[in-house]
């Protein structure tokens, strides 16, 4: 199957993209009245897992922005790879700034899991929520870091690349 | 960088124009034109010799060290 250009792989995977941009905005209004809903409830009643409810829909709330950010360079990197636009310098700018949201994502995430385990202190708690919590953000962490590998690599074949172009 | 290729200078002593030499080169002029303007990156061996057995001189006309001048 085809992966550069038109009617490719990538073409399929741009309109995947976009459409997920309008679902996830959807969520993102939705969650916005969450929030709200959730800081009026944390003012009036301070308990324990009204606390950790309210910092697991906050911390949502900040991954699902860095997720649209990512979101949108990622549509722009497919959108250069549909037209046939491969090894280009603007291809690992998109690529560096994915990686530099997924990553801070990762910080996101160790801070949430960090008061989730100071908040939250039941056993069976501790195992459902902050377990896979910490293996979330370790999973998200190594995934910019593969990344940045990856950008490595990238930025290595476009220097072949114009060097071989710049051969006569 | 520090090597300088002198085709321009050759091809104005042979008196031979751009399109000229690249078709006898059998190379695109736009490839030529990257080697005339110094924007290439490395050149191959064939080509070299092409360049030399048209232009009828040594890659020591064609080629030249000329080291950077390195701000203080």
């Amino acid at each position: 199957m085809k992966v550069l250009g038109k009617n490719s792989l990538s073409s399929k995977v741009l309109i995947g993209l976009k459409m997920l941009f309008v679902i996830c905005m959807c969520i993102f209004l939705y969650l916005g009245f969450i929030i709200a809903k959730d800081v009026r409830n944390v003012v009036n009643d301070v308990s324990q897992p009204e606390i950790t409810e309210f910092i697991l829909t906050i911390g949502i709330f900040i991954t699902l922005i860095l997720f649209f950010i990512m979101l949108w360079y990622l549509i722009k990197f497919f959108n250069n790879l549909k037209n046939s636009v491969c090894f280009d310098e603007s291809n690992v700018r998109y690529l560096s700034k994915i990686m530099l949201t997924i990553f801070i994502a990762s910080i996101v995430y160790f801070i949430i899991s960090i008061l989730e385990t100071m908040f939250y202190n039941q056993i069976l708690s501790i195992l459902a929520i902050n377990v896979f919590l910490w293996i979330l953000t370790i999973i998200i962490f190594c995934t910019s870091v593969g990344l940045k590998i990856f950008i490595e690599i990238y930025k290595k074949a476009i220097e072949f690349k114009n060097e071989n172009d710049f051969t006569i | 960088m520090a090597i300088i290729v002198n085709v321009d200078v050759m091809m104005a002593k042979r008196k031979m124009s751009l399109g000229e030499l690249a078709e006898k080169m059998e190379i695109t002029q736009a490839n030529l034109s990257i080697l005339k303007n110094n924007k290439g990156k490395a050149i191959r061996f064939s080509t070299l010799n092409k360049l030399c057995e048209i232009l009828e001189c040594t890659p020591n006309d064609i080629l030249e060290y000329r080291p950077d001048v390195k701000d203080k």
